[in-house]
């Protein structure tokens, strides 16, 4: 046991903050600004990948075969610290990376790896995800999307709600049912289809949180070849759970929070605030409990890194996750006060961001749930 | 990084379950007042109250070590002899090393039967081997005593920064360990403590709270275990111990009410480490202090 970051692995992250500051511009670092705010987003965001790409820095954990170079999750980890902290320059290609080619990888047919694992690793590829429907949330495996064969196709038809990244998606990583009679568990199957295939319609969904990404999604008569379905038919869910694991740990918020709390800290010592007791104790508080987030994900990071299979660990991972950005957003409106409400200050920018931690990648108490029967052994 | 035991801290750690075994745990501590000597010369005997300064161990060895005593309900003053004496003192300390702030009139944790009492006293630190000792009745689980802390040795340049650290450290592995066993003590009894024709450990309401326990108590754990790796450096200590503590205030009080009237009764069991729990988070200032000693570490 041992908690320090090897040279290597120093040095990986030096050269990532290096690449940040030649290639984010400022107006994408820390403060978060809703994405239709940032111009050129898709062009900003293929050049920032095609850079990572380049220096072999988009899938440093993937295997050599997939254009990965066999480094450690760890590498992967650092990555997603400097990114997910300045705006996540490479947008939705994060998840591509973090868990829709994992779950490929994994699942896929040779075709399905060639055609999408490539195009990820060169950093070309813009997914969403068609999870969440109007009817099925927190209680996912009953959704009501349906898949039907037909000869070598499927038909989709159904709607889904809260995909993020629609702006700028050319695939859907989709669930549907494709066996209306089985338990709900058992009749879901995933597709792989281009966004633009017909029947497909996208509608954005005005929010507070911050994310103008956030839509409504269509599917009227889609179809689908069978040659789209990754992994059995009606073995969707099995696939489906392994990668939400990998995607509660796969934004690193605690870091993005922790810098958030330097911004707050530096605001309160050029305000002539740092000594007040108050202060202090919330952003001690606050960091602290950063910290402790940090450290949780690490040892499902450290699972990864020794290539166990995904353990419930990562539920109470997501649950620190979720308590240090709340602790974060209400440390700077405590400190901050009334300054709060200019959307530019520090609370402005976070408040309202931060909420949509402890309900994106399953509820806060979905998570509590999991965490209660899986790690504690508690009945059902 | 690596979340996992080495084969060293892991032999340590099963050496010591056996220990803990054969000489701790619920049913002792019940039967013990005051220091239990015994436990404490069986781990000296083992050679596992100096594994800090070992070349083979450190300190985080021994805060594990600590984190199982306090787990197993140890009744001896595990934190302070195996990690905060080996930093100041080197190895082979006395058995019982009780810790005391010349600035605050309270009585000493472990201070009757402490063979030497480390006190904090302003810039300096000096070590005192008690005179005269009276022992204090307390609500919290341990044997205070109220003692005359004037003169003994000086220690040298830095010893106080460090006894606040190793300190800081020590509490919070003390309460990680004490906290866990609060809450598998509860978990235990609520998953089979039926009422409304079902477990009460299958309440939502009841299950939400033992999980937010958990992840608390996960949290300070890693905490503790990252100060003790990284030398008790000032930032990471008061993480730790602050993390730990407002843990073990919320833990301390949740794992009673879960449990109901029964969790009140001494023959349950709960209160050998949730009385424990709220005489450590309440040393060094608490919680509070504990993040204003953070902020000025992290930002100062």
């Amino acid at each position: 046991m041992e908690f320090g970051w090897k040279p290597e692995e120093r040095e990986y992250r030096d050269n990532v903050r290096r690449l940040v500051e030649e290639h984010v511009a400022e107006d994408w670092r820390l403060v978060p600004r809703p994405r239709s705010a940032k111009s050129d987003e898709r062009a900003k965001v293929v050049a920032f990948c095609g850079a990572l790409r380049d220096r072999g820095w988009l899938t440093p954990h993937w295997p050599s075969e997939y254009g990965g170079s066999d480094a450690s999750a760890w590498m992967h980890v650092i990555l997603g610290e400097e990114l997910w902290s300045v705006g996540e320059p490479r947008g939705p290609q994060y998840m591509s990376v973090n868990w829709i080619g994992p779950a490929i990888m994994a699942n896929g047919t040779e075709d399905q790896k060639r055609e999408h694992l490539t195009r990820i690793a060169a950093g070309e590829a813009f997914w969403c995800q068609g999870f969440s429907e109007p009817d099925a949330g927190s209680d996912l495996a009953s959704l009501r999307t349906t898949a039907v064969r037909d000869g070598d196709e499927y038909v989709i038809n159904g709607q889904k709600i809260w995909t993020s990244h629609t702006q700028l998606a050319e695939w859907c990583f989709l669930l549907a049912r494709t066996d209306s009679e089985a338990a709900k568990h058992k009749g879901i199957s995933i597709f792989l289809f281009p966004m633009d295939t017909p029947g497909v319609e996208v509608r954005r969904i005005p929010n507070v949180a911050g994310e103008s990404s956030f839509a409504e999604v269509f599917l009227t008569d889609v179809r689908v070849a069978v040659s789209a379905r990754l992994g059995d038919e009606n073995g969707g869910w099995g696939i489906v759970r392994q990668a939400l694991q990998y995607e509660r740990v796969g934004a690193p918020r605690w870091e993005r929070a922790s810098r958030v709390l330097d911004a707050l800290a530096e605001w309160a010592t050029e305000h002539g605030r740092a000594e007040e007791p108050d202060v202090q104790r919330l952003l001690g508080q606050a960091k602290a409990s950063c910290e402790a987030a940090r450290l949780l994900a690490y040892s499902v990071i450290d699972e990864r890194a020794k290539g166990l299979p995904p353990s419930p660990q990562a539920y109470a991972a997501r649950v620190g996750m979720v308590r240090c950005e709340r602790l974060v957003a209400e440390a700077s409106m405590e400190i901050l006060g009334e300054r709060s409400v200019d959307a530019d200050s520090l609370s402005g920018a976070n408040y309202y961001p931060t909420m949509t931690a402890g309900v994106a990648a399953g509820a806060y108490e979905i998570q509590l749930n999991l965490v209660a029967t899986m790690l504690l052994g508690l009945p059902r | 990084m690596d979340f996992t035991p080495d084969p060293t801290q892991q032999a340590v750690l099963d050496a010591v379950a056996t220990v803990l075994e054969r000489g701790a745990g619920p049913e002792r501590a019940r039967s013990i007042t005051g220091i239990d000597g015994e436990l404490t010369a069986a781990l000296r005997h083992g050679g596992y109250l100096d594994l800090a300064v070992e070349e083979q161990a450190g300190p985080l060895t021994a805060a594990l070590v600590v984190e199982a005593v306090s787990l197993a309900n140890g009744q001896i003053p595990i934190g302070a002899r195996a990690l905060v004496a080996p930093a100041l003192l080197g190895p082979g300390a006395p058995d019982h090393i009780a810790l005391a702030r010349a600035d605050v009139d309270a009585p000493v944790r472990f201070g009757d039967g402490a063979d030497l009492v480390l006190v904090l006293d302003g810039d300096g630190v000096r070590a005192v081997e008690p005179a005269s000792v009276t022992p204090i009745k307390s609500p919290f689980g341990q044997a205070y005593g109220r003692l005359d802390l004037s003169g003994g040795r000086e220690l040298g340049d830095g010893s106080a920064d460090a006894l606040h650290r190793w300190w800081q450290v020590a509490i919070a592995a003390e309460m990680v360990g004490a906290m866990q066993g609060a809450l598998d003590h509860t978990v235990a009894h609520l998953s089979q403590r039926v009422q409304f024709d079902r477990p009460i450990g299958s309440l939502q309401g009841v299950q939400h709270r033992l999980a937010e326990a958990h992840v608390w108590v996960e949290g300070a754990r890693w905490l503790t275990r990252a100060a003790a790796w990284g030398g008790a450096r000032r930032d990471l200590a008061a993480a730790a111990a602050g993390h730990a503590a407002e843990a073990a205030r919320i833990i301390g009080t949740d794992m009673h009410q879960l449990s109901g009237a029964i969790g009140f009764t001494l023959e349950f069991d709960l209160h050998l480490w949730t009385t424990r729990l709220h005489a450590l988070r309440l040393e060094l200032g608490g919680a509070s202090a504990h993040y204003r000693a953070l902020a000025n570490a992290t930002w100062g």
